[in-house]
């Protein structure tokens, strides 16, 4: 249970700009050690996805709970936070060090977002294999600069994954 | 205070489904409606929110919740946070443990999970986009996806280094 754990309050120090960016680290790190399979991550993000509140602490909660139950739900989900709790209180302490640097930190912090959500995309079409599949991952990103939601274009491909049985 | 703010923030936390990002919006809207802080004020937290690591969600919430009443306000407005979607995901783990088996429960997250994957190319085309590239950012960045794409495992370092020579080249 503590491997599993190290690994979320690893991970909790790399997330920045949302939580996309770290999940193709944490398929890295969950797929390669064997807590889940291919399949069972896929099914992981789609269920982190669909309930509220953010992705990365949600797959934290999620994966913990699977394996060791509510104890692992609550350890996983504290470990992801303890980085930002941290980091919230030192810069307290050095607040105003902080708010100069800022704008600087948050243009630096683009590009590494950049390359982890490179590498998270990059990962999470390696579970891809179908033809049809890639075909709707153009739809939804297509539909993603249209006024649709968000949630409905992903309920809408999972109904129709549903009936045509992906 | 405290309370206001730990049940503003349960509220939201409950009712947004679609990340962090989706979030932000909402508070924004409900933080001004009630007169808490102004969309400038705002701002200026989200942006302090996005230096620190961890969900910009949770963040945004302990650091208005600390400006608005300190340290309580922030236990409060943290714990707000992460509560609902705690409960949500053990619910929703629950229910699909029975159902594990069935073909269109499989074959709908696989669907979603298919349309989860274009939203995280669109999220990345505008992150790139917003950008302002030079030669040296792109190498620096490319030498990063490669290395992490290759070797996993050294993603603290690559991301520090990273960090750190792209801080050092804004100015």
């Amino acid at each position: 249970m503590w491997k599993l754990v190290i690994v979320f309050l690893k991970v909790g120090f790399l997330s920045f700009g949302g939580g996309w960016a770290i999940v193709g680290v944490l398929k890295e790190e969950l797929v390669s050690k064997g807590f889940l399979t291919l399949e069972e991550f896929s099914h992981a993000v789609s269920i982190a996805q669909m309930t509220p509140g953010p992705v990365a602490i949600n797959l934290a909660t999620y994966t913990g709970y699977k394996f060791f139950g509510l104890i692992g739900a609550i350890l996983n989900t504290l470990a992801f936070l303890i980085a930002p709790i941290l980091v919230l209180s030192i810069a307290t302490i050095l607040g105003r060090y902080v708010k100069i640097t800022r704008r600087k930190l948050m243009k630096a912090l683009e590009g590494v977002t950049t390359a982890l959500m490179t590498v998270t995309l990059f990962s999470l079409t390696t579970t891809i294999r179908n033809p049809l599949m890639i075909l709707f991952s153009i739809v939804a990103f297509l539909c993603s600069f249209t006024r649709v939601h968000p949630l409905i274009i992903i309920f809408g491909c999972g109904v129709v994954g549903a009936l045509l049985r992906f | 205070m405290v309370m206001k703010l730990f049940f503003l923030f349960l509220r939201i936390s409950a009712l947004t489904i679609g990340g962090g990002y989706a979030m932000i919006p909402v508070m924004k809207w409900e933080l001004e409606k009630s007169g808490l802080l102004t969309e400038r004020e705002f701002f200026r937290i989200v942006g302090t929110a996005q230096v620190i690591p961890g969900p910009i969600a949770f963040n945004t919430a302990v650091l208005v919740g600390r400006r608005l009443s300190g340290l309580p306000g922030a236990v409060a407005s943290g714990t707000a946070v992460i509560l609902p979607p705690f409960f949500a995901i053990i619910l929703v783990a629950e229910i699909l443990r029975s159902l594990s088996g069935n073909v269109y429960v499989q074959g709908f997250l696989k669907g979603a999970y298919v349309a989860i994957v274009g939203l995280v190319g669109s999220v990345l085309f505008r992150l790139v986009r917003n950008q302002r590239w030079n030669f040296l950012r792109i190498t620096l960045v490319s030498l990063s996806i490669i290395l992490l794409i290759l070797n996993s495992s050294l993603v603290i370092l690559v991301v520090i280094l990273l960090a750190f020579a792209l801080y050092m080249r804004e100015g």
